[in-house]
């Protein structure tokens, strides 16, 4: 176990590192430098462009380039934001990551708080009415794109209703109060994973329920709330937990298009920016921080086979 | 002479069944033919093929023609009604309406049917090919090959999508040789195809090792062995086939997420550029105009739903029937 452990940790090592290499040659095969793109802006002489790019080595050559920014990275140090000028990456990021994660955790607190219930409900109420209502809805929710639901949410609550701002994503995060405002957002952002969780809970559960020692149990007369929540689900419960991890971390990556709408200062709005602005150092480090969550998000799932499953041995 | 017509008759009857055996395919068409959401499903998919290959003869507009009405006085009010020919509700003239630009909803959407079918077709072929090259020479090749693959896998799997597409998008150019479109579809529409596959090939090539090493234990594996086959010839002559039934079932699968993932890039300004009407731009480009005609938004979102219900349905019909285990 603790072998595995460790391998596994090295080995993420391993492809932090290539998704490092890729990013790097990538955003440097994106025409154009940083201090290029604004070479038109008033106030921006060719003088000032070569200075900038000479201060900050971007002429030498890339494999020196790329070895210097590795051994930064290795120190935790981004560098300075080429865009916003004299700040730190490091410091820009944990800002902007802030929001990004917090909607993420809130979205997956909602996908997991009403898809499991509900899949398991549609599973034991099996063509009823329930059943087929809970599938039509979750279809529906899969189905539009995430920013039209958005979009309609706004309509209805902020336009409509006026239970929210409509410019919600002003100091969300800052507050415990605040986080009111994330509600929609995580709605419409957990939209298409929770109709994913219903789908998979609800035909996991459905296939333990047919089992013959839910009969039996039933049979000795066990309480139904006992039945569904002590023996069927846990039985269920593999699939459901190999998907938390994806889950988890699409949430809180994926946020890009739903921070655009709700006017969200995130992460994901900023990497877009950044690429434009060919902000070498916020790219690299939005890059990393999603494969660091991708990465870990799996991890802990595959950790947790062998607490759920006996049978599966991590090693 | 009955008793032997029928013991005569018997005999046939055997015969007969042992020569219908059915195959897994013809099985497995059985099974489909009896899902009826599929087999619906199917049909409504076979007429929008049809309607996207046929985008030439239905759409009675060309989808760039502006219809605009000269002549009217400006408006000033953005919220007023206009009669310049913009935004129009839907009509004989435009079954879907009219949009910013006075162009014809409708014969637009014909075309992004086509552009988001056939660039979803082209992600599928690369998916599927990538996948099943990797996923064979994993399964098959040497040890250190297999596990070299997989960590590629890995790094694939844990780069970021949304952030490797964005990027390949403004890394890439919007030409392929000099030529700025390939068989009717332009090339930044296939080129934005081609990053979504390469953020979709992983679970693909995990998909048909996994298949694949499955049947490295069984019996037709070892006999094909003992008869001299080389591990390449097992894994293309005797496994893969076995793998089939999973790999068009994920590929099912993969063109609603592409055609997904066009939308939300080209809502973010990353995808398709306008004017080219793909579905994705459809969407977002009507979105800021929802309360001028709110028509303008929703055919083409209701478009887009209707061809993930399909594709989920067909997908969901094509896994129960090709593969028993995982019936549901």
């Amino acid at each position: 176990m603790a072998i595995y452990l460790a391998r596994r940790l090295l080995w993420t090592f391993g492809t932090l590192f290539s998704i490092c290499l890729i990013t790097f040659v990538l955003m440097h095969s994106v025409p154009g430098g940083p201090f290029e793109a604004r070479a038109g802006e008033q106030g921006v002489s060719a003088e000032f462009v070569s200075a900038q790019e000479a201060y900050y080595g971007l002429g030498d050559p890339m494999p020196e380039q790329f070895l210097r920014m590795l051994g930064n990275l290795v120190q935790g140090d981004l560098g300075l934001s080429f865009a916003q000028q004299g700040q730190h990456v490091t410091d820009l990021m944990l800002d902007k990551i802030k929001p990004s994660f917090l909607l993420g955790v809130m979205a997956f607190a909602i996908v997991v708080g009403v898809g499991i219930p509900a899949g398991t409900f549609a599973a034991v109420r099996r063509n009823t009415v329930w059943d087929y209502v809970t599938l039509g809805i979750c279809t529906a929710l899969a189905a539009v794109p995430s920013f039209v639901i958005a979009f309609l949410l706004l309509l209805t609550f902020s336009v409509g209703l006026d239970w929210f701002d409509v410019r919600l994503g002003r100091g969300f995060g800052d507050s415990i109060g605040s986080l009111r405002n994330g509600i929609l957002p995580a709605v419409a952002l957990g939209a298409p994973s929770l109709a994913l969780l219903y789908r998979i809970t609800r035909s996991a559960m459905i296939e333990v329920l047919e089992q013959d020692y839910i009969r039996t149990a039933r049979a000795k007369g066990l309480a139904p709330r006992e039945l569904y929540l002590r023996h069927a689900l846990p039985n269920a419960s593999l699939p459901i937990v190999t998907l938390l991890g994806p889950i988890f971390a699409g949430l809180v990556t994926g946020s890009i298009i739903i921070e655009s709408i709700f006017g969200l200062p995130g992460i994901g709005a900023a990497f877009v920016t950044s690429v434009g602005q060919r902000d070498y150092g916020m790219i690299m480090g939005t890059t990393l921080f999603y494969a660091t969550v991708i990465i870990f998000a799996n991890l802990v799932v595959d950790l947790m086979y062998p607490v759920i499953d006996p049978r599966v041995r991590a090693a | 002479m009955p008793r032997d017509r029928a013991g005569a008759r018997l005999v046939l009857l055997r015969t007969r069944r042992v020569q219908e055996q059915p195959g897994y395919w013809r099985l497995a068409w059985r099974r489909f033919r009896r899902n009826r959401l599929a087999v619906v499903s199917g049909f409504l998919l076979l007429a929008f093929i049809l309607v996207a290959l046929g985008g030439d003869v239905i759409a009675p507009h060309d989808p760039y023609e502006q219809f605009l009405r000269r002549g009217g006085e400006v408006i000033t009010d953005p919220l007023a009604p206009r009669d310049d020919g913009t935004f129009e509700g839907p009509s004989v003239a435009h079954l879907f309406g009219t949009d910013e630009l006075a162009r014809d909803i409708f014969s637009r959407s014909v075309l992004g049917l086509r552009i988001s079918l056939g660039a979803a077709l082209f992600l599928i072929v690369i998916v599927t090919t990538v996948g099943i090259t990797v996923g064979v020479a994993a399964a098959a090749g040497p040890r250190w090959g297999d596990e070299l693959l997989m960590r590629m896998t890995d790094v694939a799997y844990a780069f970021p999508d949304i952030l490797l597409i964005i990027l390949l998008r403004s890394a890439f150019g919007d030409t392929i040789l000099g030529r700025r479109s390939v068989v009717g579809i332009d090339v930044d529409v296939l080129l934005l195809f081609f990053a979504i596959g390469l953020t979709a090939w992983p679970t693909m090539a995990r998909l048909v090792r996994a298949q694949l090493l499955s049947l490295r234990e069984r019996e037709f594996t070892t006999a094909a062995r003992a008869m001299g086959a080389g591990p390449m010839r097992i894994a293309v002559t005797h496994w893969l086939p076995n793998a089939t039934g999973p790999v068009i079932v994920e590929a099912t699968f993969l063109v609603p997420r592409a055609i997904f993932a066009e939308a939300a890039l080209s809502f973010i300004g990353v995808g398709v550029t306008p004017p080219t009407p793909s579905l994705g731009v459809l969407i977002s480009s009507h979105f800021s105009f929802v309360s001028v005609q709110w028509t303008a938004l929703a055919f083409p979102t209701l478009i887009l739903a209707t061809l993930f219900i399909v594709f989920q349905f067909f997908g969901d019909g094509l896994r129960d029937a090709m593969d028993p285990r995982t019936r549901r």
